[in-house]
C-alpha cells in the first residue's frame, strides 16, 4: 500500500501522536480549566504546551493569541463571519478551497458583500502589479488568501502581497490548511491579521484538531458562544483570548495528539521534513513528464514546490485512473475537484478535476518509482488500446 | 503588606492560559508557587490560581515584568481587620498594563 493522499489527511502519523491521545484518554480524561483538581490541571498543562509549540513553530511571541478549532474550515469561518461587516468588498484568489469560498458566497447573500478574486493559475505568479491597483482603487475591507493551493501546490507570495494589505489597510486572512507544518512559517516577519491552519495534514495531528493566531488588535466577533471554564459567574462572554474563541469542552485527546505531532517536526526540523518532501516531490514531476498524453499542473518556481503534484491523462478520466491505481496497484490518491472548484476552474481543469498525488514523510524514493511505473502502466495500457 | 508577612496570597488570572504561563515564568525564576483552585470567597469561577507567601509579592511583579507578562492579574490576600477573627479578600492589580 502507498499513500499518496497526505493533501486531505497525512498518514500514518507519528506513533507518538496515537500514544499520546491514548495516555490522555487512559490517565488524564479532565476537562481543562473547568474543575481545579490535578487531573483538569493536568488537561489544561496539555492544552497550554500544545499551544507554546504551536507558537514556537510559527514564531510567535505570545501563545495566548493561538485559538485551537475543529480544523482550519472552522478557523476560517470565524475569521470571516466574525470580521466581514454587511456591504464589505472583499478580494480573494483563484486558487481557493472552498473551505473560503462557500463562506464568502453565503456572506455574499447574508451581507450584501462583493468578492473580487485576483486570477491564479497553476504555472505563473499571481499579478502583483494587478492586486496593487485593484487595492487602491477598491476599497477593500479584507483579503483572504490560500497560502499554498491543495490542487496545484501553488505558493503566494505573502512577503509581496501582505504588505500590499497593510499599505491600503486591508485585513488579511491567510488559509494555512497546507503550508502550515510543510513551510517554515515567520508570522512575526509576515505579519497577517490572522493565520488559519489544521492540525491533522503536515502538523501530523489527528482530524478534529486546527486553529488560527489573531494578532493583537484584531478582534473578529465569536461564532460560537458558552461556557469557557473562566467568568463563571457572568452570562457574557468573556473577552479575553483564547477563551473568548473557545466555548464548550475541546478536544483534548486530539490536542494532546496534535502536541506530539508538533514534537515530532521539532526533533526531526521542518526543513528537513520539506526537503524529503520536495525531493519525492520532483522525483514525481520528473517521471511523469515523460508519459506522453500526461499533463502536470504545478507550479513554475522550482524552489517554493509543495507537495502536490496534479495530473491529467489524455483520454482517460481521472476517477479511472484513481480507480486503476487504488485497485491494481495500492496506490491511494485523490481524484477529482479537491473541495476547489473555484482553482480547477483557474487551471481549466473544471469540472472532471484532477488526479492528485501527495506525498509525505513516511514516503519512500522507491514508492514514487512505483507511482511513477503504475501511472505509465495505465497510459499504456490505454493507448495500446 | 509588611505587618502581614507569611500570610498567603493568590494570584489570580482571565483564564487557564494565563495562570500556567504566569506559573512556568515564575517557578523558573525560582518562586516558591503553588496552582490551586480560585477559593470560592474570591470568585464564582471555576479555574485555577496561583498561590504562594505574601511575601513572594515584589520577586513576583519583577519576574513577570521582566518576562512582558501584562496580561491583567490580580493578587488577593487574607486580612484581619479590626481585631475581628474574620477574613477579607482585597484585591489589585498585579501590573499596571504597558
Amino acid at each position: 500500500m502507498i499513500y499518496l493522499d497526505n493533501a486531505a489527511t497525512s498518514f500514518p502519523k507519528p506513533e507518538t501522536v496515537a500514544a499520546a491521545m491514548i495516555d490522555y484518554l487512559t490517565n488524564v480524561g479532565a476537562s481543562p480549566g473547568r474543575s481545579g483538581h490535578q487531573l483538569a490541571a493536568a488537561a489544561g498543562r496539555i492544552l497550554f504546551q500544545t499551544r507554546k509549540a504551536l507558537a514556537r513553530l510559527f514564531s510567535l511571541d505570545d501563545p495566548g493569541r493561538i485559538i485551537f478549532t475543529e480544523n482550519a474550515t472552522s478557523a476560517l469561518n470565524l475569521s470571516l463571519f466574525g470580521l466581514i461587516r454587511p456591504g464589505d468588498r472583499i478580494l480573494t484568489t483563484g486558487l481557493e478551497h472552498n473551505s473560503v469560498m462557500r463562506p464568502l458566497r453565503h456572506l455574499e447573500k447574508l451581507r450584501r458583500i462583493t468578492i473580487d478574486i485576483l486570477p491564479g493559475t497553476a504555472t505563473s505568479d499571481y499579478d502583483l502589479k494587478l492586486m496593487a491597483e485593484w487595492c487602491e482603487q477598491k476599497n477593500y475591507r479584507l483579503a483572504v488568501i490560500n497560502h499554498a493551493s491543495n490542487v496545484t501546490g501553488t505558493l503566494a507570495p505573502l512577503p509581496a502581497m501582505l504588505p500590499i494589505l497593510r499599505d491600503n489597510n486591508i485585513l488579511s486572512i491567510i488559509d494555512g490548511a497546507q503550508s502550515a507544518g510543510c513551510l517554515s512559517i515567520d508570522l512575526c516577519r509576515l505579519n497577517p491579521d490572522i493565520f488559519c491552519f489544521t492540525g491533522h495534514k503536515s502538523l501530523f495531528g489527528p482530524p478534529g484538531t486546527g486553529g488560527l493566531y489573531i494578532k493583537p488588535g484584531i478582534t473578529p466577533q465569536p461564532l460560537c458562544y458558552g461556557g469557557t471554564g473562566s467568568r463563571s459567574e457572568t452570562e457574557f462572554q468573556p473577552d479575553f483570548l483564547p477563551d473568548c474563541y473557545e466555548s464548550g469542552t475541546p478536544n483534548t485527546a486530539g490536542l494532546a495528539g496534535l502536541k506530539a505531532g508538533l514534537e515530532f517536526i521539532e526533533e526531526n526540523g521542518s526543513k528537513k521534513i520539506f526537503a524529503h518532501e520536495q525531493k519525492l516531490t520532483e522525483i514525481l514531476k520528473q517521471g511523469l513528464n515523460k508519459i506522453s498524453g500526461l499533463t502536470l499542473f504545478t507550479p513554475r518556481v522550482e524552489d517554493a514546490m509543495m507537495p502536490v503534484v496534479s495530473f491529467k491523462l489524455a483520454g482517460l478520466n481521472c476517477s479511472e485512473i484513481g480507480h486503476q491505481l487504488d485497485q491494481d496497484f495500492g496506490i491511494m490518491t485523490r481524484v477529482g475537484l479537491h473541495c476547489a472548484p473555484r482553482a480547477h476552474q483557474s487551471i481549466a481543469t473544471f469540472p472532471e478535476g484532477t488526479v492528485r498525488l501527495a506525498p509525505g514523510f513516511f514516503n519512500t524514493e522507491k514508492d514514487m518509482e512505483k507511482a511513477i511505473a503504475a501511472i505509465t502502466k495505465i497510459a499504456g495500457r490505454h493507448n495500446n488500446g | 503588606m509588611g505587618n502581614q508577612s507569611g500570610t498567603k496570597l493568590y494570584l489570580i488570572f482571565h483564564s487557564i492560559h494565563n495562570v500556567m504561563l504566569a506559573e512556568e515564568l515564575l517557578l523558573q525564576a525560582n518562586i516558591a508557587i503553588e496552582m490551586v483552585p480560585v477559593p470560592r470567597e474570591i470568585s464564582s469561577d471555576c479555574g485555577m490560581s496561583l498561590t504562594c507567601s505574601v511575601d513572594n509579592l515584589e520577586s513576583i511583579k519583577t519576574s513577570l515584568r521582566e518576562a512582558n507578562f501584562t496580561t491583567p492579574a490580580k493578587v488577593v490576600y487574607k486580612s484581619k481587620k479590626e481585631g475581628k477573627n474574620q477574613y477579607f479578600y482585597e484585591e489589585f492589580p498585579l501590573l499596571e498594563r504597558t
